[in-house]
């Protein structure tokens, strides 16, 4: 029995040596709460020149009791507008919101935070950043740019996910579980784009003026008719696409020198240039997609990257196209064929760019970093 | 008179290397069980030791299953060798020396494996690790190497081997110098130190060094397999045949279904070495010999089940009053429930199920535990009052251990097929992965307890051995040790 | 014969392990004898260069003090030992490396293995696996960023709710935008698998026909 309790001396204390080295990493990387407290933390409105701004607290009160009512909180979320409860509704089911709001606490909050800020525990490790909902503004929509995205596109983002981003797939999702996550989403988005819109009315009130319901009810049904809108606007490629092949990816390989595609994607797709910095709406930094690495965020079927091209990417320097190439749309699928032949590492054929092309590339990128702003 | 002749067994045997065994066996078995319950409680996300390296479950998942196949079954099967082989054959073992350096040899080998299988990746990234290595083309560091049953790190598997090689050196000795045909249980004795030989040097060398995918996997499976069938198995049984007549008094039922049992787990055994990695790559008329060749191991099983049931024929009530032999066929109906169900999991239909899924893990515990560790609990309960020369401290702790470890297997066992079953259902039905997660809970939460009453019967025994242990002898007992 | 100390010795015990290696080891490494062993060296792919450098830019001081430059020798030397830490740390036990023709996997992972992607240095000996606690891993290249993998390694039910997995803190320095050499390496590694595949990242041609024209 001796050598019985020595040996088990021995292993005690080699459990003990493992003890080393114990680190708190669930401090650093916590898991998101499961009731977050009950007031959303948007404070600060974005002034166009990007400083903050102070409110009055009577304004700010207003405010918060006036997106109180209409929408509850986090916890206990609701959708209760006089007069355009009906309206609403037909975007979002309000009696799903609770639902909603538990299966988004489990697999949203982690990234996009338990407010819909975009600031989950995992969010400052990351990059790109997951969105934040508050501001309404979609990246990858099937609308065109600076417009909402149709439940169709979230529905499609959720369950793909952003492929080259942190946005894992939710391939598996019941239908169910995809609307109520769909309709949690839109209720944060409406609920921060009306508390933006109300700041910012704010700013220009006196602070005995109040903010009141009826201004809500007006931003709110503005709010409400740009995501009706989107739904009917699906942009839909304007010619059939032609053939996939050598031809058609080297013409897209020109267009990509013409409409200055190489400026932040590079002559090789791999956005190594100069000009391939920009800010998007929420203040961080972004790159061109690398093409070559084949992980296009917002997909690589044909007509995602269409889409992409037409319409831009929202909020982000990628401008949309369409103003540009609504004139020639064989060219716009010359472009998708050039993109998808680079992302699946096809040989590309070798093009000559014409010497004026390059000179003007050549004069526009010295003219300054004004290109890679959104407002083309 | 045949005691002139006859040297009695206490002669023969050294009973402190029977007890120094079976201690240690038991020591590695606790060891492998707390392991075992690190794992269970981290699936369940009660792991309270998350985030220190040295504890990591992955790595003492390892531990596990190398503790209980290295530490436990091979120590104890040792120390029941050391017991029965000089009494079958009547000579001692090769020699005594040899026997203590094998026994601390491998007390050292399994030690070292442990402190590998743990302390070996945090190695990994050191500079002399990575250039050992990549100058050898090594495919693994200083821990685990990556074929199940098969971590043991590869700086010790030539002592492993040498090990291997003693052991058998030492045992086959005595048996070669018997005459005449030999008894069941020395056939079995006599393969095993063959097989368990060849199937270590073939899993830990040709796997690791020579071979590549595919080849590999098929490898890989067949070594998994052997190491059961070839290893465990032959040693099992052959005990069985040893100590069921033993303590019945009588011979085994029938000598044709001996020989039968014995050829043909022979034959058929190392033949399904495929039917681990169904579905692969791995040739399909390969894949098929297997699961044929696993068909009639379960046949030769059931000849072997009915031989032993018949020997207890007319005397069930041992079963009741005997503990041995509680213990004994309590593991023989367990090892008939785990062929059967092989049987059925080998199949490429239930395979599309099961596979990956918990199912199997319930299959091997009540492989592992069910049968072999319950056999070795048995021989452990008859041995022990026989070398200490006196009863155990307490019969009520006894039937604790039993019945703890009995139902706890039972429990458990059931429970994790059970939810392999589900988890089988959940894959193949495309629901998020998370729901398989989240619905075994349940099954892992049972399962931790099962656990809990595995190593609840296992504390029973070993404070039971204590307490006998430290009881003075008594001056008048002589045990009467059966030749 | 079948009670003697030779024919056990020597029929069973020697003749029919010999048999069963002969059928089951020696008949498969016959038939792939024609489809050599690829050295890692062979195996970085433009794919996994783009991760590997994706990962140099990241984390640049940890890359730059850990790794040095994004070359491809350095990506075989991080395949290299992101493998053994994927054995070493007994991720192989819970995680699988094929996908079966069977119960809808292709539709789950993406396409069915195949031989000749386990003919290769990073697969001695074979990464099959033998249980799914977590998911198959063999298509799991591109599926999920790089600072996905640090901050799943890192904590994992953050990211991935109820997940089991434990924690590998000693992967970072700290916090999980400091990924160590095994950090880096794992990341690498598991970067890695189906990197080889024509499908990559989009394994699984996923497609909701009810709402496919929707799209």
């Amino acid at each position: 029995m001796a050598a019985n309790r020595g040996w088990g001396w021995s292993y005690w204390s080699f459990l003990l040596l493992g003890v080393w080295g114990c680190g708190s990493y669930e401090e650093v990387l916590p898991i998101v709460p499961l009731e977050p407290p009950p007031k959303y933390r948007l404070r600060k409105v974005l002034h166009p020149e990007n400083q903050p701004v102070k409110l009055a607290t009577s304004h700010l009160q207003q405010i918060d009791d006036l997106l109180l009512q209409f929408f509850g909180t986090p916890a206990h979320p609701l959708l209760k507008v006089p007069n355009q409860q009906g309206q609403l509704m037909d975007l979002i089911a309000p009696d799903r919101l609770a639902q909603g709001a538990q299966h988004y606490r489990r697999r949203c909050a982690g990234c996009h935070g338990p407010y819909g800020d975009g600031q989950g525990p995992a969010a400052p490790y990351l990059n790109p950043k997951p969105r934040d909902y508050r501001r309404g503004i979609f990246k990858f929509t099937s609308t065109p740019y600076g417009s909402k995205p149709r439940r169709a596109d979230l529905r499609l983002v959720i369950r793909r996910g952003a492929i080259g981003t942190s946005m894992p797939a939710f391939r598996f999702l019941s239908e169910e579980e995809v609307e109520l996550l769909i309709d949690y989403v839109v209720h944060v988005a409406y609920r921060g784009e009306l508390e933006e819109l109300l700041m910012r009315e704010a700013v220009g009130l006196a602070p005995d003026e109040p903010v009141d319901q009826e201004m809500a009810l007006e931003f709110l049904s503005l709010i409400h008719s740009r995501w009706q809108q989107a739904e009917t606007q699906r942009v839909v490629p304007l010619t059939p696409e032609p053939p996939y092949g050598p031809e058609s990816v080297a013409k897209g390989k020109l267009a990509f020198f013409v409409y200055e595609c190489v400026k932040c994607h590079g002559p090789d797709g791999r956005g190594h240039t100069q000009a391939n910095v920009g800010q998007d709406a929420w203040g961080h930094t972004v790159k061109a997609a690398d093409i070559t690495s084949g992980m296009l965020h917002g997909g690589r079927r044909p007509v995602d990257i269409y889409r992409r091209i037409y319409s831009g990417i929202n909020g982000t320097p990628m401008p949309a196209f369409a103003p540009r190439l609504s004139k020639e749309p064989e060219t716009i699928w010359h472009l998708v064929h050039f993109v998808i032949a680079l992302a699946n590492l096809d040989p590309i054929p070798e093009v000559e760019i014409p010497e004026e092309v390059l000179r003007q590339l050549q004069g526009s990128s010295g003219s300054g970093k004004a290109s890679s702003s959104p407002s083309e | 008179m045949s005691t002139q002749t006859i040297p009695r067994g206490e002669e023969l045997v050294e009973l402190k290397l029977v007890k120094y065994h079976l201690v240690a066996s038991l020591i590695f078995l606790g060891a492998a069980m707390l392991a075992g319950l690190l794992m269970a409680l981290q699936l369940v996300h009660w792991n309270p030791l998350q985030g220190w390296e040295l504890l990591s479950p992955g790595r003492w998942r390892m531990v596990h299953t190398n503790g209980v196949a290295y530490g436990f079954l091979a120590n104890a099967f040792l120390g029941a060798l050391y017991w029965v082989v000089p009494r079958l054959t009547l000579h001692r073992v090769y020699s005594r020396a040899l026997s203590w350096f094998i026994f601390w040899a491998w007390q050292a080998i399994v030690a070292l494996t442990v402190v590998g299988l743990i302390w070996g990746p945090s190695w990994q990234t050191a500079s002399w690790v990575q250039e050992l290595a990549q100058r050898w083309n090594l495919p693994m560091s200083l821990g685990a190497q990556g074929l199940e049953w098969g971590e043991t790190p590869f700086w010790i598997d030539p002592v492993a081997l040498l090990g291997l090689f003693l052991v058998a050196v030492n045992f086959v000795s005595p048996v070669m110098k018997t005459k005449g045909p030999l008894y069941v249980t020395l056939w079995y004795f006599l393969a095993a130190f063959v097989w368990t030989f060849l199937t270590y040097a073939m899993g830990n060398l040709l796997t690791e060094y020579h071979l590549t995918g595919t080849s590999a996997g098929a490898v890989g499976g067949l070594f998994i397999h052997d190491l059961v069938g070839l290893f465990v198995t032959p040693l099992g049984w052959g005990l069985m045949y040893y100590f069921v007549p033993i303590i019945l008094r009588k011979p085994i039922w029938s000598h044709g279904l001996s020989l039968v049992g014995f050829w043909g787990l022979a034959f058929f055994y190392p033949l399904s070495g495929i039917h681990h990695f169904l579905y692969t790559p791995i040739p399909m008329f390969l894949q098929y010999g297997s699961v044929i060749s696993t068909i009639a191991v379960e046949l030769v099983v059931t000849t072997v089940i009915i031989n032993f049931m018949a020997t207890v024929w007319g005397q069930g009530r041992m079963i009741y009053t005997n503990l041995p032999i509680r213990w004994f066929y309590t593991g023989m109906v367990f090892y008939f429930l785990t062929c059967l169900q092989c049987a059925l999991q080998v199949t490429l239909t239930f395979q599309k199920l099961i596979h990956f899924t918990d199912w199997v893990v319930g299959h091997a515990h009540l492989v592992m535990f069910g049968v072999f560790t319950m056999w070795l609990f048995g021989i452990m309960t008859y041995l022990f009052p026989v070398i200490l020369g006196r009863p155990w401290y307490s019969r009520q702790l006894a039937e604790w251990h039993f019945w703890l470890s009995a139902a706890g297997v039972f429990v458990m066992s059931a429970d994790l097929i059970l939810a392999g079953v589900f988890q089988g259902f959940w894959w193949a039905s495309l629901q998020p992965w998370d729901v398989s997660i989240t619905g075994s809970q349940p099954f892992w939460v049972l399962r931790v307890f099962a656990g809990l009453a595995m190593f609840g019967g296992f504390l029973c025994f070993v404070w039971n051995l204590y307490k006998t242990w430290c009881e003075p002898a008594p001056a008048t007992a002589t045990a009467a040790a059966p030749a | 014969m079948f009670e003697t100390k030779g024919g056990v010795l020597f029929l069973a015990g020697f003749g029919f392990f010999a048999l069963a290696f002969l059928s089951n080891a020696v008949v498969p490494v016959l038939m792939y004898k024609d489809l050599p062993e690829q050295p890692v060296e062979e195996l970085v792919n433009p794919r996994i260069m783009y991760q590997f450098e994706e990962l140099s830019r990241r984390y640049p001081e940890q890359f730059r003090k850990y790794v040095g430059e994004p070359t491809p020798e350095n990506c075989a030397k991080l395949l290299r030992l992101g493998r053994q830490i994927y054995i070493g740390e007994g991720c192989w036990h819970c995680h699988s490396q094929f996908v079966r023709p069977v119960s809808n996997e292709s539709l789950r992972w993406g396409p069915v293995a195949q031989s000749h992607e386990y003919q290769n240095a990073l697969q001695r000996p074979v990464m099959f696996g033998t249980r799914r606690v977590g998911p198959d891993l063999s298509r799991e290249g591109g599926r999920h960023a790089n600072d996905w993998h640090a901050v799943h390694f890192f904590n994992p039910p953050v990211v991935s709710p109820d997940s089991p997995m434990p924690a590998y803190p000693w992967f970072f320095d700290g916090s999980p935008d400091k990924p160590n050499l095994r950090g880096l390496a794992i990341i690498t590694y598991v970067q890695w698998l189906g990197s080889w595949l024509k499908e990559y990242p989009y394994y699984e041609q996923w497609n909701d026909i009810r709402q496919a024209e929707d799209y």
